[in-house]
């Protein structure tokens, strides 16, 4: 059987398209093409090869990703300023911290931070993720979307941060069932009713909720302010949210009319803090992150 | 005079505030490009876990390199090649693993060279674009796909790419259009069949045919 030619092979035809052939072996395949419609209906189709391409959106990072790599910096910042602290204060520096494991560089970590570092790690924390300065919202995807456990999945996260000092919030990068977690935490919920607004009033307002919250007394009442229990619901959303670490509010409130909670941590001397506002279906598999706000340091 | 907040720092100045131990300099830094860092990571490696954790050690390495950074290249490419090189590694620490450990499911690279399809490919997503592709890139040599990646796919200049990846242009070019022409038939069915009947039994194969009028391409880096 006689074949109508020897085609080109695609490789070929799209080195050609690339500039990659030239001379007499380009003139060659352009005559080629000229005469044979499979080989231009070919080459043309390596150059929509190239638009198809194009026409895939880039997906933007996972707020889960984004949230685990901030973290990462973090400790990387905290671990940086540590080993200068550490020069000159050797002593102590085996006591529990968060520290941070991951696939791929496991055992090229050089330990986790000091407990010096792990003060800084919440002001660091916040800087890597915010704007210098006053009040930085970071708008997040809400709804059903991925929460960090389905998104970051393998590596894995243990954290034991000495209760009531408030770290950063290690994500939990491991799937993990239900609310197993090992680090019960203890916090109550109030239910203020307030409509915290979005834009710039969001961080004040928490700011003030979280200040007359931490002048509440121990028996958990005060005024109009009436602490309660968790529900599991809530307690598996706070632990998922703040990454194990105890929050210094959860304010079942509303946020710009709807129902949402806010979870803020406390500021641990004069540092910067972090809040997070849930919506309704916030749980141990879905965070339902709304907002998230960093509260600048007291007086700062 | 008050000085510059971070967002309104460059790129330069902020890795140089890094340098210089600002604690919050390169966070800022990581979020202003985490987008594309991320795309390149995800289009390379194919899956998200590894994405994610190809950019976790690329932004540690970055982190504590940062005063190797000679400004020779842009910021951008500076830390676009660190997060390439992170994902290429674990492709090739992943094939590793894949050719010693027959039966493993992490063998795309294996199928990559057999040229078919995962067999996991969802019949009811084949008309998604997206999903079709990602799944056709996965049939491709990474350096291969790491070169689209960013010339057709994030719309990367040619000599940008190749100042990321670290090779020449023409090397570039070369890696893109083989990659194109491997995707080709696994992608006709998008472009309405154009190139259905572009089957390996017609061509002329690479360095294999020497009858044919054309030549086989020479010179490339694969």
């Amino acid at each position: 059987m006689r074949r109508h030619s020897v085609h080109a092979d695609p490789e070929v035809l799209a080195e050609l398209s690339e500039g990659l052939i030239s001379g007499k072996r380009a003139t060659r395949i352009h005559a080629h093409l000229a005469g044979c419609q499979r080989c231009a209906r070919c080459s043309a189709g390596l150059a929509e090869i190239s638009m198809l391409l194009a026409s895939v959106p880039s997906p933007a990072m996972p707020e889960a990703v984004v949230r685990r790599l901030s973290t990462t910096l973090v400790q990387e910042a905290t671990s940086r300023s540590g080993r200068v602290a550490a020069a000159t204060r050797p002593a102590e520096e085996n006591l529990s911290a968060p520290v941070l494991r991951f696939q791929g560089a496991r055992g090229r970590r050089r330990g986790g931070p000091s407990p010096v570092a792990a003060r800084a790690f919440a002001a660091a924390a916040a800087a890597c993720v915010v704007a210098a300065g006053g009040y930085t919202l970071v708008q997040l995807t809400s709804g059903p979307g991925p929460g960090p456990r389905q998104v970051a999945g393998g590596p894995s996260v243990s954290s034991s941060p000495t209760r009531g000092t408030h770290a950063i919030p290690l994500i939990p990068l491991t799937p993990s069932q239900g609310t197993g977690t090992s680090n019960l935490l203890s916090f109550r919920v109030i239910d203020s009713g307030i409509d915290y607004r979005g834009g710039g009033h969001l961080g004040p307002q928490i700011k003030t909720e979280l200040d007359q919250v931490a002048a509440l007394s121990p028996a958990g009442s005060s005024g109009a302010r009436v602490l309660h229990s968790p529900t599991p619901q809530q307690y598996a959303c706070v632990v998922d949210v703040t990454g194990d670490v105890e929050p210094a509010l959860v304010d079942s409130a509303r946020y710009d009319g709807r129902p949402a909670t806010i979870i803020a941590l406390g500021h641990l001397g004069n540092q910067v803090s972090q809040a997070w506002v849930v919506g309704p279906s916030c749980s141990a598999d879905d965070t339902d992150i709304l907002q998230h706000v960093t509260l600048p340091a007291p007086g700062g | 005079m008050t000085e510059p907040r971070l967002p309104d720092l460059s790129d330069a100045q902020l890795l140089q505030r890094h340098v210089e131990g600002d604690a919050e300099a390169f966070g800022v830094l990581f979020l202003r490009h985490r987008d594309r860092l991320w795309a390149v990571a995800l289009r390379t490696l194919c899956d998200p876990e590894e994405a994610a954790d190809a950019l976790q050690e690329a932004m540690i390495s970055a982190f504590r390199r940062a005063g190797d950074f000679r400004g020779d290249s842009a910021v951008t490419t500076w830390l676009h090649r660190i997060v390439v090189n992170a994902s290429l590694d674990r492709l090739r620490r992943r094939a590793a693993h894949a050719a010693s450990s027959v039966g493993d499911e992490d063998t795309l690279d294996l199928l990559a060279t057999q040229g078919r399809v995962p067999a996991t490919t969802d019949p009811a997503s084949v008309r998604d674009t997206t999903l079709d592709v990602e799944a056709a890139l996965r049939l491709i040599p990474p350096e291969q796909r790491a070169a689209l990646v960013l010339v057709d796919m994030l719309g990367y200049p040619v000599a940008d790419a190749a100042a990321v990846l670290g090779i020449s242009v023409g090397t570039v070019k070369s890696r893109c259009a083989r990659g194109r022409a491997r995707l080709l038939p696994h992608l006709a069915h998008l472009r309405g069949g154009a190139a259905a009947d572009s089957g390996p039994e017609d061509r002329i194969s690479r360095n294999r045919t020497a009858t044919g009028s054309v030549s086989p391409g020479q010179g490339g880096d694969e």
